[in-house]
């Protein structure tokens, strides 16, 4: 695989209930890009963010993560996926821990502070996720997948959460966390992207990525 | 058959995560500690209140019938087997069924059906040792302290009533009792306690992780946990009786 390709899809096909939703896809994401992939309601975005998060598996053909790259991955589903029963600030310290972080207590409560902060969320660590608001709890999900500075960050029913205001100021930071060379996959059905940097946008229709 | 299948599977997954519970990290103090207060703590108040029920119906009709029959000596033993042997340990885990194991399908349902446990998966963290592995701990901890609960209260219940109807004094009552306790008395409650646990929090946590994405499938899968946990109980309790009997020589 060519080492600036992140992931390839080659020759994939999936069904679901005896649907065939995949027909036959070949696409490699570049490292360091940003894809977006617009599809219409029932196009398979939801689909495809399992198959590339390795959720489900493809029937056949196979995904191909450049070496090391396979589970260095921050994402966002098309829900918060907030752990329901943990406050926000356990959230994050749940994603630090694994990614084993190095941190003492102290210093993970303040980093965790300073995020909430960041994002406009201040005064959220003891709340639960159902305390928040949709807005909130998708930007807490986006810290959650960026807390460890992974390498692609795949994002499904992007900026779907956000109000207009919002809009800007999630727009501004992701731009921001891009430019210091993350790859993002964004799927998403909005009809534009309002995004100021270059980006390669690909259609998912009729089980096919065009381009 | 197909579903046999996958909860041995299940099992043997389970088993290896909780034989090497102390190496890893994903197997969270703050969840196990949360399952003990919820299984153990919080379900107290059923626990004590049919225990003592137990003892003194048990105690009541035990001594009215063998009474009649002229043989009063066994009521001690009578009481031991239902209260500490037999029908405690299967009354407590049929309670810690009904309260605990439902709520661990039904959390995992749902956290299934928001999507926790694949953003969980996605960060690398087995939902067997995060999620899982602690509830079934904790399960077997609380149904161990519970047990131990149900027979003081039983005792009491017991007590209480030959009170009432004999004016027996405690230590009448108490020394009668150990003279008719046995080693075996005492170990097969814990032998049952630890095998319920493992049961209802395997079989729980099963049918909550099979969950789907539809929120209608978790009070179905609710449904198949507790049918299957209740035969199985009955079951375990069976075989454990009878291997114990039949150790015993009885």
């Amino acid at each position: 695989m060519n080492s600036t390709m992140l992931v390839t899809l080659n020759a994939v096909r999936k069904n679901v209930y005896e649907q065939e939703i995949f027909r036959h896809i070949d696409y490699s994401f570049a490292s360091k890009g940003l894809t977006w992939i617009k599809g219409a309601e029932g196009q398979g975005k939801t689909l495809l963010t399992n198959l590339l998060c390795n959720l489900e598996a493809p029937d056949s053909g196979s995904i191909d993560w450049q070496e090391s790259g396979g589970r260095n991955m921050g994402v966002v589903f098309d829900t918060p996926a907030l752990i329901s029963n943990l406050s926000i600030a356990q959230n994050l310290a749940l994603a630090l821990d694994h990614y084993q972080v190095p941190m003492n207590g102290k210093d993970k409560a303040e980093y965790i502070s300073e995020l909430l902060d960041a994002w406009r969320l201040i005064k959220t660590e003891n709340l639960r996720p159902v305390a928040l608001s949709r807005g909130q709890s998708c930007r807490v999900a986006l810290i959650r997948a960026l807390i460890a500075n992974p390498k692609v960050l795949i994002w499904d029913d992007a900026f779907e959460c956000f109000a207009e205001d919002d809009l800007h100021f999630v727009h501004y930071r992701l731009q921001e966390i891009h430019s210091q060379g993350m790859a993002f996959i964004f799927l998403s059905r909005r009809p534009s992207l309002g995004w100021d940097f270059p980006f390669t946008q690909i259609t998912l229709k009729e089980g096919r990525l065009e381009v | 058959m197909k579903t046999t299948n996958h909860i041995l599977d299940y099992l043997d997954a389970l088993l290896r995560e909780l034989f090497k519970w102390h190496k890893n990290r994903h197997v969270s103090l703050l969840v196990l500690i949360n399952q003990v207060l919820f299984t153990g703590f919080e379900a107290l108040t059923p626990i004590l209140v049919s225990s003592f029920l137990l003892g003194g119906l048990v105690a009541y009709t035990g001594r009215t019938f063998l009474s009649d029959l002229g043989q009063n000596q066994l009521i001690y033993n009578l009481i031991i087997m239902a209260v500490i042997r037999d029908v405690g340990p299967l009354i407590t885990g049929l309670i810690i069924l009904l309260r605990s194991g439902t709520a661990i399908t039904t959390e995992l349902g749902s956290m299934r059906v928001n999507r926790e446990i694949d953003a969980l998966e996605t960060m690398g963290i087995s939902s067997m040792s995060y999620l899982v592995v602690p509830r079934v701990m904790g399960m077997v901890f609380s149904l161990l302290i519970l047990g131990a609960y149900f027979t003081l209260m039983g005792l009491i219940g017991a007590y209480v009533t030959f009170f009432w109807l004999a004016k027996i004094p405690f230590t009448d009552f108490f020394l009668r009792f150990t003279n008719a306790l046995n080693a075996a008395d005492l170990y097969i409650p814990l032998v049952k306690a630890v095998f319920s646990g493992l049961l209802i929090g395997t079989l729980c946590s099963f049918h909550g992780l099979r969950v789907g994405r539809a929120l209608t499938e978790v009070p179905q899968r609710a449904i198949k946990a507790v049918t299957q946990c209740v035969l199985a109980l009955l079951f375990l309790h069976g075989i454990i009786a009878l291997i114990s009997f039949s150790l015993e020589g009885v």
